[in-house]
């Protein structure tokens, strides 16, 4: 407060009390929860999928996804989008299709498909200027 | 007088072939979306956003009214034919739906969902273009300290409505409201949370956070899932239904009487105007309604085309109520409208009191969409494509999701040409990711974060006005009305929750 106003840090701050309180309320609850369900433990469901593990509650598929993500976000404005997509698409069909060997032909088709229709939808269509490999 | 010839034009503005075709392409896309489980309307309206900052407005607009009607009834598809809902909208139709399905009458339920969609979204709508311009006359009414005292109402009923967990809406509403606070100050003109980066001066924009928050947090869960399409197709029996299996036949609608529709609207209209409510509730609450005063309510459970009718015509009717106070007070109450309200925001204008009798010609079309969609599109939808749905329900998840990745990310770059924006989204996708694991609702984040702003403004400037005495939110009327309002809801929804009507918790 100063002068009858509030200075900027105010609003922040009274949000930050109240969200500490209720963060140690959820902690509590969450506690509370955990107790009550350790009778239950041990029947997790195990697969035997090749992406079903996970790391702190983190999938391997969700970890692999924002690997995919960060990794095209860097290729895309230096080797433009046609090729970074390309090559998005076709990691990501693999990563969701939970393997690497069947239907290469399909794979590939499906990431020309969708690399194209995004080109079409965004260049053509919304005429807005994409990233090129040559532009740089 | 004006508003009518206003409105009228609105339905003249759909004659123009593009903003047809974006209605009728908007409805498609939102039927796709809310007919696959896992997709929802909202990831629709959300990978579009990026897209209006090269769309016109009104086409946008109109777009959007049309996604979210479609999203709202589609859902009754999988619901009815395989009891997965599309939708959480769609919950109580499965109920009903999907033992009349058992018995052979799936095409039946699917025509009476489509009915009740139909009357309920037209009656929304039309509600819609008579209530806003009075209720933009009621919000003339409030005053600084008032606006304060409506958002904090509107933000404290989208909490205590989030049935998992009153603290976790609380924390992911805060959160939200953290987001906003950085950039410049809403009133002084001073850089808060920036860290000495010059890319966040700006703030955070919406697009990148709803984009993080619906499609790049769906995509890492639907890593974790490990079927190859979205709708295991063996649970689907290759039923040959004919096209005029899907008309309801006139002793069925007139047993459900035009009472019940027009009850079940209203109520589905009330639910949508109340912040944070949503299609879900409005269902839940009109089949209970419509099972109370249903003469015969053992049947409800086993296959009854009442409880269809009741649900899907709330929900389609809350579509029109959601707008109200979006349009009238700024005030989002449900994700759909937060998404609308970025995507007027894009194009410089600012809902509010004015913007009804102001910017009519803008949000005319849209109004006239969400009525069009309702009475027109719906039905049409039904009868021209019904016998396909199943198969189009069924996609290859691989090839699906990753078309939404790059829909999305090259999206948020387009929007403002730079990476910054999808790095954005990628971390404001992973917030909500693990927000979701632990079932915070990431809905309550996007409301926090677009109401922040103004609960802020408002609370500094209702202060500095009356020397920073806080005395003055219980002092002037109109936010007096407004504590007492959330008083209110706060007793009935927290302390004293309503009994469960025998048909089990709202569905979330």
């Amino acid at each position: 407060m100063k002068d009858g106003n509030m200075t900027a840090s105010f609003f922040p701050m009274a949000t930050a009390v109240i969200m500490l309180i209720a963060l140690v309320c959820a902690m509590v609850q969450e506690v509370k929860r955990k107790k009550g369900m350790k009778t239950e433990e041990g029947t997790e469901q195990e697969s035997s999928a090749l992406f079903s593990k996970s790391y702190a509650g983190i999938s391997l598929g969700a970890i692999g996804v924002v690997l995919l993500t960060a990794g095209y976000l860097l290729a895309f404005d230096m080797i433009g989008y046609i090729v970074s997509t390309f090559s998005y698409v076709l990691l990501l069909i693999c990563l969701f299709a939970g393997e690497l060997k069947k239907n290469w032909v399909m794979k590939l088709i499906a990431a020309v498909v969708i690399t194209s229709v995004g080109y079409l939808l965004f260049e053509v269509f919304f005429q807005v200027r994409l990233p090129t490999l040559w532009s740089q | 007088m004006e508003s009518i010839y206003g409105l009228l034009g609105g339905f003249a503005a759909l004659t123009n072939p593009e903003t047809l075709l974006y209605m009728v392409g908007g409805f498609l896309i939102g039927t796709l979306f809310g007919a696959v489980p896992g997709l929802t309307s909202v990831l629709a309206i959300a990978l579009l956003l990026p897209l209006t900052y090269s769309l016109d407005v009104t086409t946008a607009l109109v777009a959007c009214a049309s996604i979210f009607m479609a999203g709202m009834c589609s859902g009754s598809i999988t619901a009815t034919t395989i009891n997965i809902p599309g939708a959480p909208s769609s919950m109580m139709t499965a109920m009903e739906g999907y033992p009349m399905q058992k018995r052979g009458e799936g095409a039946k339920a699917l025509g009476h969902a489509a009915l009740g969609s139909m009357i309920g979204g037209s009656i929304g709508a039309l509600l819609l273009m008579v209530i806003s311009p009075l209720a933009a006359d009621v919000a003339l009414l409030i005053r600084t300290p008032g606006k304060f005292s409506l958002i904090a109402f509107a933000l404290i009923v989208i909490i205590i409505s989030q049935r998992g967990s009153i603290t976790k809406g609380m924390v992911a509403t805060l959160l939200g409201v953290m987001i906003a606070t950085i950039g410049i100050d809403v009133v002084q003109p001073m850089a808060r949370f920036t860290f000495g980066s010059s890319v966040l001066v700006q703030g955070i924009d919406m697009m990148p956070l709803i984009i993080g928050t619906f499609a790049i947090s769906e995509l890492l869960i639907q890593a974790d899932s490990r079927s190859t399409r979205t709708v295991d197709t063996s649970k689907i029996q290759a039923a040959n239904v004919r096209r005029r299996d899907f008309i309801p036949p006139l002793s069925e609608v007139r047993e459900i009487g035009l009472i019940r529709y027009l009850k079940s609207a209203l109520i589905g209209y009330s639910v949508g105007i109340l912040p944070g409510a949503g299609g879900s509730m409005a269902a839940f609450v009109s089949y209970a309604e419509s099972m109370r005063s249903s003469k015969h309510p053992e049947r409800y459970g086993k296959g009854n085309p009442e409880g269809i009718a009741a649900a899907e015509c709330a929900n389609n009717s809350m579509c029109g109520g959601a707008f109200v106070p979006m349009l009238t007070f700024g005030i989002p109450g449900d994700p759909t409208t937060a998404i609308v309200l970025g995507v007027l925001v894009i194009n410089g204008l600012q809902p509010g009191p004015q913007f009804m009798t102001q910017q009519l010609d803008l949000v005319a079309p849209m109004f006239a969409s969400l009525f069009v969609s309702a009475l027109i599109l719906v039905p049409l939808t039904l009868y021209l494509l019904g016998p396909y749905f199943l198969k189009i329900v069924s996609i290859r998840r691989d090839i699906l999701y990753s078309s939404i990745a790059v829909v999305a990310l090259v999206g948020s770059y387009v929007a403002t040409y730079s990476t910054f924006q999808m790095a954005l989204a990628l971390v404001f996708g992973v917030l909500a990711y693990f927000l979701r694991k632990q079932s915070y609702p990431t809905v309550c984040l996007l409301l926090g974060f677009v109401l922040g702003p103004s609960l802020e403004e408002y609370c500094r400037r209702a202060l500095s006005i009356n020397d920073g005495s806080p005395m003055v939110f219980l002092t002037s009327l109109d936010s007096l009305f407004f504590i007492i309002l959330t008083g209110v809801f706060f007793y009935f929804m927290v302390i004293r929750k309503p009994k469960k009507g025998g048909v089990g918790e709202p569905p979330v």
